[in-house]
């Protein structure tokens, strides 16, 4: 990795751009990218073949199944596959977030055990930290990890776990000292990579309103597992939770989510253009291309060793925000009825306006960013 | 920024912390117009064969911005963009305003130039004797034109500063230059980039200023600042500030990407009602009274948004492009752009 290295807009990756849209074709004329699908939809076979395609681990190092590739090549695969909508449920977080925190954080067993495994597209995590009393207030946990000969055993519950139903493994954020209130509650945390295959763990689905079993409840009863499970040393939890989630923030998942909607609709206008719908249409995409400059400004910004928290965390709140209003000007102007099961324009519009609340909750509910941007302003 | 960008900036700011009264008396634009040639701002553009310090649009954004923070009171981006033109007209003297408006005709009958078809709108200065503005022939030539403001109509902008209006029937000694289609292209960038860097400039002056008030402005025991409802606000103007210099920054660097500038105006317009309209809301009525600051900027900021393109144009404009790219084509039209 190279500190000259080329942003992602720049032409020297053109070639790399054409290889994933080539794939995206394929996909797509094999009737295996279907609508209304996003990166959160689970399809094992496609993470296979995008790995086949060497689209996993690109940054990582060789050793761990990776291929040490620029940071710009794996955004440029990032944009075109998340444009596309492809269903890449099955390695996102594993991928995106889960395989960084190890490869950090973890033991060199664990490493070689799991790294390789999400590289090849063959293991699914799942984000172990929301409990049905602890959403935004992450600190409030208290699923707890007590030490036992060579391990640790997990008693508790997680909720929301995207995928945890089709996961090999979990990221549970838990206690390893008692909680205490006041200024202490962010210490004694721990993160513990659990096989969701150890006896003691239970998953169970939650449908959500759009009808998908995305989200699921997870049960740990005195689930065992190693000690080399661990990630770094017990009692860091915070410090490592709050480096996972800044590092998920310069993805661009979170404005590209309803791209996929916004070029139907773009291709809907296009059939009878009209002056109201050009303008309503130009100003999300002037929008989209301010958000996408903001996100280059934040991988520049990584690339040069600054930190780009404040505006990551921005062009967060703003991308999802245009999300929603993509979803909202779709079915403005759209003369469809939408209808929940299908494959077309109607289907996608249905899709689009029942998964719009879940944009500004997931990862980061709205109300919890604004006020970590206040923060950054010295108000708070 | 560059050094020079800096440096630029830097002279902006020095000669405009003597002028920080809003004065609208002609006898202070005056001194202040005076400081500006002085320092050879007008000549920013121009090439340096022409004399001119031959720097970019990039650089000449820094003196705009700067002029948005200080609100000051002279139409900076016309004053560059007329430094730029002058030499089309035989090294006329700068004594010239610009109209951003693109709907001029201008035809030619026997050794007579006429325009038609629309208005030419210039903000005014102390001494403005010219305007210059765009203009096709009949048979789609582009023309860059100049006018005499012998019979300009005075009106007043919401900024209370004094803008010129000239009839096509009232524009007098019409002289015309022919220039490309690329002129006229870069002539809109320009005029709309260099307002985009100053409503930059003002709106971070504004978040600067909500920023001190609500830290300091006390009620029910604590200052305002630590309410949510007043820390949402900031976070929403601030990062609609931080969308619109990621935008701006980008059309910077692509001379060849209509969307990127079109995108940044778009963009500036949005960000600049939301910002003022939030910071007149955190400032009670403290902010809405002629003596207080605020308005300066504010007022700024509603006229800026709709000059050059307007914000809504500037959308149709993106929109009507995006309908262009055929089907599918919206991800190729965002990110296989030239520069």
């Amino acid at each position: 990795m190279t500190s000259q290295a080329s942003p992602p807009d720049s032409q020297v990756h053109d070639a790399l751009r054409k290889d994933v849209r080539a794939f995206v074709a394929e996909e797509r004329a094999a009737g295996r990218i279907k609508v209304g699908q996003s990166w959160p939809t689970f399809d094992r076979e496609f993470s296979l073949r995008c790995a086949g395609r060497g689209y996993l681990g690109m940054t990582w190092p060789k050793e761990y199944g990776g291929q040490e590739r620029d940071r710009s090549e794996r955004y440029v695969v990032l944009e075109e596959l998340l444009a596309a909508g492809a269903p890449l449920g099955s390695h996102w977080i594993a991928e995106r977030q889960s395989g960084p925190q190890i490869l950090r954080n973890g033991t060199e067993r664990l490493k070689r055990q799991v790294l390789p495994e999400i590289a090849a597209g063959r293991c699914t995590f799942g984000i172990g930290m929301s409990e049905p009393d602890s959403g935004s207030d992450l600190a409030s946990i208290s699923t707890k990890a007590t030490k036992v000969p060579g391990g640790w055993s997990l008693d508790g519950r997680k909720i929301w776990t995207t995928n945890a139903h089709h996961a090999e493994y979990m990221i549970v954020l838990c206690r390893t000292s008692p909680k205490t209130e006041g200024e202490d509650r962010k210490a004694g945390l721990s993160q513990i990579v659990v096989p969701l295959a150890t006896k003691g763990a239970s998953v169970r689905p939650i449908t959500n309103i759009a009808g998908q079993d995305e989200f699921n409840e997870v049960l740990f009863e005195n689930c065992v597992v190693d000690d080399d499970h661990l990630l770094g040393t017990a009692g860091e939890g915070w410090r490592l939770v709050t480096e996972e989630l800044a590092y998920e923030r310069s993805d661009p998942d979170r404005f590209l989510s309803t791209f996929p909607m916004l070029s139907s609709l773009c291709d809907y206008l296009a059939r009878q253009p009209d002056r109201h719908a050009a303008i309503e249409l130009g100003r999300l995409v002037s929008r989209m291309a301010s958000v996408r400059a903001l996100w280059l400004d934040v991988i520049a910004a990584l690339t040069r060793g600054e930190d780009a928290n404040q505006q990551a965390i921005m062009m967060k709140e703003m991308g999802t925000t245009l999300e929603q209003e993509i979803a909202e000007v779709s079915r403005k102007l759209i003369d469809l009825k939408p209808e929940s099961v299908g494959n077309d324009l109607a289907a996608a519009l249905a899709s689009a306006i029942l998964n719009a609340p879940a944009f500004s909750l997931r990862g980061g509910t709205r109300e919890i960013l604004k006020g970590i941007i206040a923060r950054g302003l010295g108000v708070r | 920024m560059t050094d020079i960008g800096h440096m630029l900036a830097e002279t902006a700011n020095r000669i405009l912390a003597q002028f920080d009264g809003h004065s609208r008396e002609e006898s202070d634009r005056a001194a202040l117009l005076g400081e500006v040639r002085k320092a050879g701002l007008p000549l920013v553009l121009l090439p340096e064969a022409g004399g001119g310090a031959g720097l970019g649009i990039a650089e000449a954004a820094e003196i705009a911005r700067a002029w948005g923070r200080h609100a000051a009171m002279l139409p900076i981006a016309e004053l560059l963009l007329a430094g730029r033109l002058a030499p089309l007209f035989g090294g006329e003297e700068t004594a010239a305003s610009v109209s951003a408006r693109g709907n001029l005709v201008l035809s030619v009958e026997g050794e007579q130039a006429r325009l038609s078809g629309g208005m030419i709108e210039a903000p005014s200065f102390p001494g403005c004797r010219r305007v210059y503005a765009r203009a096709t022939s009949p048979s789609g030539d582009c023309f860059m034109v100049s006018v005499d403001t012998g019979n300009a109509h005075d009106f007043v902008a919401v900024t209370g500063e004094p803008w010129l209006r000239i009839t096509p029937e009232d524009a007098l000694e019409i002289r015309a230059i022919a220039v490309d289609g690329l002129e006229h292209e870069r002539f809109q960038r320009e005029g709309n980039l260099l307002t985009v860097a100053a409503m930059t400039g003002a709106m971070s002056a504004v978040l600067d200023l909500v920023v001190e008030h609500v830290s300091t402005r006390k009620q029910f025991g604590r200052p305002i600042g630590k309410f949510q409802a007043i820390q949402h606000l900031l976070a929403d103007a601030a990062s609609e500030l931080t969308l619109t210099q990621a935008v701006l920054g980008r059309a910077l660097g692509r001379p060849n990407d209509p969307l990127a500038w079109l995108s940044a105006k778009a963009q500036a317009g949005r960000a600049a009602s939301r910002i003022a309209a939030s910071a007149h809301q955190m400032f009670g009525a403290m902010g809405f009274t002629a003596e207080h600051t605020l308005h300066h900027f504010t007022k700024r900021l509603w006229t800026w948004r709709d000059e050059w393109l307007r914000e809504i144009d500037c959308e149709r404009a993106v929109g009507e492009m995006a309908l262009q790219s055929g089907e599918g084509g919206l991800l190729s039209f965002l990110v296989d752009r030239a520069e």
